[in-house]
């Protein structure tokens, strides 16, 4: 296993800014643990507040860990001084939601992908300029647009460029984190298919990040589902989608929207409510205000992640 | 029967980069009791078109150079500013994106759906009351007696959403313009919202324009859709018919692009390039530059309508 997470946690402290006492904290992520194949795609879904996000980006340690590990090719990420840390950011790298928000606006396209190199240390001064290009090539952009900046690019255009900063230093895993959420469909399509070209190309191991079950179908060979800060179901994709177990992951499947108007009446697993707030998560299981199957333990106690077959864990008392 | 007729509508931006020609020629009609989806990507002018309707669109720096907007038998385009605040709200009413931003925070929910009853079909304070509370029993907010007292931050977005559901239907307007209803919520919270609005559409026996970029929204919701890009519809057909037989190229783009929850898909359909920009649209059809089917007359002159029968209305070359 390329990636092995174990137990991660993040707390965050909000609020209280006048007084201490008023401060509480946000368990976002609650107790994750999974691992990841070199050179397959965990797609991690769920909804906004689920937690998925503070994954990817405490994995890479933008956010410190409260606790847990993050191993990668047999070293502890979390445990590496600032030093080691810097040089390990060579082989895993991030590319975030939005461009606009990622890219420096006043650095040349040229500047900003050149900019890791730098900091690493990889090839000198004499060859920067061509790795640079012979990336922008690859992701489908042409050596004129190296000499301008952001603001002079299409979002799916500056998506490519942040694509081409995280690769670079060549890594081997990357963290998407909802890459194509901000662009239009026809221009995500244009992104995803360089996306798995770059993956086999390049022999990279992802972590995809989306709310977009058909994105995540379309990117991934397994899937995780989060709910309120843990998983609740992680599967083969083929598993997950053709015999979802967790009520969660059979309701997400049956409401998202088909586009094919002769599929308008199938059955829908309509939840009820929203999901809680992470500041005062639901005992027990965090579903169960939700959930339709819901039992007296479900209320109390913690369902544990299991392994019902191979290649397919579920935390719900249902399957104990 | 006709509620609303677009004729030729000709809408233009004055912008830093000169003008931008937004809206080139709408051709929609609208029947009592149907659902139009308006689909298109960012930029492609359908929430201008909806806005147009109710005159929301600021002039300057938006003009309406040409056209007609006829609702039940009148030029919107001759009314007043009194004449259009009689039939904002009463008779066409529209909903945005974001719910919180759209409700007013320091008033409670139930005091700003009051505000609209009272404005168009005063009856005293009690009854008026009752009618808030009954409206938003109608949109499923629990314990709607009490959640009126409630401010738009103690809803959530989803609520927020249907709140802003009950302000509109209050007065029963025949046509609803929807821009986007569920794009700010997650699937599970988006599937109640349409549920609500597909219901109480049935009730009240209205219209909907949905304009939204989610095209599995559109199959699961719409009797009828109108393509747009570039400020032009390309394609107008019943929703069976555009899925299963769509005839203009960027349609068939459109459809292939979107990666889907309910089946493995091996390749998306890509449509080179992205969307022009509108101070400098391209000559002739609009969409030739990316479309892979373009002839040399799609160059030089603008495709008219055509009407394939049964309502398939296309304006492509290909079919000229």
């Amino acid at each position: 296993m390329l990636i092995e997470v174990k137990n991660l946690r993040k707390e965050f402290a909000v609020g209280g800014i006048l007084f201490q006492a008023q401060r509480e904290t946000v368990k976002a992520v609650d107790g994750v643990s999974f691992s990841i194949k070199a050179g397959t795609s965990l797609g991690l879904v769920g909804e906004s507040g689920s937690g998925k996000t503070t994954v990817a980006k405490t994995m890479l340690r933008l956010h410190e860990p409260t606790a847990g590990e993050f191993h990668f090719d047999g070293q502890d990420v979390f445990a590496l001084p600032r030093v080691e840390m810097r040089k390990l950011r060579r082989r895993i790298q991030i590319v975030h939601q939005n461009p606009n928000a990622s890219l420096h606006p006043r650095m040349t396209v040229m500047a900003q992908i050149k900019r890791p190199l730098q900091i690493q240390g990889i090839g000198d001064r004499t060859t920067y300029e061509n790795q640079v290009l012979d990336m922008l090539n690859r992701v489908g952009l042409n050596p004129e647009h190296a000499r301008r900046f952001p603001h002079e690019f299409s979002g799916g255009q500056k998506q490519r460029i942040a694509v081409a900063r995280a690769l670079i230093t060549a890594p081997e895993f990357v963290a998407l984190d909802e890459p194509t959420s901000a662009l239009d469909v026809s221009v995500q399509a244009q992104v995803l298919q360089l996306l798995r070209r770059l993956r086999s190309e390049l022999e990279l191991t992802y972590l995809f990040v989306s709310h977009d079950l058909g994105v995540i179908r379309y990117m991934c060979d397994e899937v995780a589902v989060m709910y309120l800060g843990q998983l609740v179901e992680h599967a083969e994709k083929p598993k997950l989608f053709a015999n979802p177990l967790h009520p969660y992951t059979q309701s997400l499947l049956s409401v998202v929207p088909i586009p094919d108007p002769t599929m308008r009446h199938r059955d829908r697993k309509m939840l009820t409510g929203e999901i809680p707030s992470p500041k005062n998560p639901p005992s027990g299981c965090r579903f169960h205000t939700r959930c339709p199957h819901v039992m007296a333990h479900c209320k109390t106690d913690e369902p544990k992640m299991k392994e019902v077959e191979s290649g397919h864990r579920v935390a719900c008392h249902l399957y104990e | 029967m006709t509620l609303l007729e677009i004729k030729n509508l000709h809408l233009q931006f004055n912008s830093d980069e000169g003008l931008a020609l937004v809206l080139d020629g709408i051709n929609l009609k609208v029947q009592k009791g149907e659902t139009l989806g308006l689909v298109g990507e960012s930029g492609c002018g359908k929430s201008v078109t909806g806005m147009s309707i109710l005159q929301l669109v600021p002039t300057p720096p938006g003009e309406i150079t040409q056209g007609e907007i006829i609702f039940d038998g009148e030029n919107l385009l001759g009314k007043s500013t009194k004449e259009m605040r009689e039939i904002r709200g009463r008779k066409i009413a529209m909903i945005f994106q974001d719910p919180m931003v759209s409700l007013n925070p320091v008033y409670t929910i139930g005091n700003q759906i009051a505000e609209a009853i009272d404005l168009h079909q005063p009856k005293g304070i009690s009854s008026t009351w009752e009618g808030v509370v009954d409206s938003l029993a109608s949109v499923q907010i629990a314990d709607p007696a009490s959640r009126a007292h409630n401010y738009p931050h103690q809803f959530s977005g989803g609520m927020c959403q249907r709140g802003m559901i009950a302000m509109m239907l209050s007065c029963r307007p025949s046509l609803l313009i929807a821009d986007e209803p569920t794009t700010a919520l997650d699937v599970t919270v988006q599937a109640q919202v349409l549920k609500v609005m597909a219901d109480l559409q049935k009730e009240l026996g209205m219209a909907v324009i949905l304009i939204t970029h989610n095209i599995g929204v559109v199959a699961e919701t719409c009797d009828r859709v109108a393509v747009m890009y570039a400020g032009n519809i390309v394609e107008t057909a019943d929703v069976e018919t555009l899925f299963e037989n769509p005839q203009h190229p960027y349609t068939r783009g459109l459809l292939g692009s979107i990666p889907r929850a309910d089946r493995d898909m091996n390749e998306l359909t890509i449509i080179e390039g992205s969307v022009p920009n509108l101070t400098k649209p391209p000559q002739g059809c609009r969409f030739h530059p990316r479309c892979k089917e373009a002839m040399d007359i799609c160059r030089q002159t603008k495709p008219t309508d055509l009407d394939l029968g049964d309502g398939h209305i296309v304006a492509c070359h290909l079919y000229g």
